[in-house]
């Protein structure tokens, strides 16, 4: 699934060891995240969100062709 | 793995290894016992003081035990580790099968072969349990 992980995290000068530390999963998991190969669970996906302080829809963009 | 439990383990791995030494030393047990005493103690020995030693280092510096909790509980680490569980416990299940075929052939102790189906039935049957119940609760 895409996603605007990596780009708001560049944004706001955070690395990938920091949001990991903050969100309590792994460095390999943030890795995973932004380059789309692992999707999260949703009480994950609200932390993120929650993180950012955003909507799940403003970071995690679902598109039709993720579910195929 | 807990401080208390880690002691019990060490304690009773140095009761199993005297017991094998003190056994062994009167002649009083046959090889199968020792073998079972020694490797036992050994293996309940190394594991608690393993975990004695895990303790005191995770009490001296939280931060570690911080990331190995991090580590064990991350959700992609947790889903990976079971996907990987599920291919060996196929692959187990196809082996093992073949495995049991391979010792009627060869015409192993019957009783062996049927500890073996046993063996076998148990584990599916653990399984289809544990199906059976997570599909009841989630």
């Amino acid at each position: 699934m895409k996603n605007r992980l990596e780009e708001l995290r560049r944004a706001r000068g955070i690395k990938q060891e920091d949001l990991a530390r903050d969100l309590e999963v792994s460095r390999q998991t943030i890795g995973s995240l932004e380059n789309g190969r692992y999707n999260p669970s949703i009480l994950l996906a609200f932390k993120i969100a929650r993180y950012f302080g955003l909507t799940i829809e403003e970071i995690f963009l679902y598109e039709e062709e993720d579910s195929k | 793995m807990k401080k208390r439990q880690s002691l019990l383990l060490l304690i009773v791995g140095i009761c199993l290894t005297v017991v094998y030494l003190i056994a062994r030393g009167f002649d009083l047990v046959s090889w199968e016992w020792t073998a079972l005493c020694a490797g036992l103690g050994g293996g309940l020995f190394g594991a608690g003081f393993s975990g004695l030693v895990n303790a005191h280092l995770y009490r001296q510096y939280p931060e570690l035990a911080r990331e190995k909790r991090i580590q064990e509980e991350d959700e992609r680490n947790v889903s990976l580790k079971n996907q990987a569980k599920a291919k060996g416990y196929d692959l187990m299940t196809s082996l093992f099968g073949g495995l049991l075929l391979v010792m009627a052939i060869f015409r192993v102790s019957l009783w062996v072969v049927l500890l073996g189906v046993g063996v076998y039935l148990a584990v599916q049957g653990y399984a289809l349990y544990w199906r059976f119940r997570l599909d009841r609760e989630q």
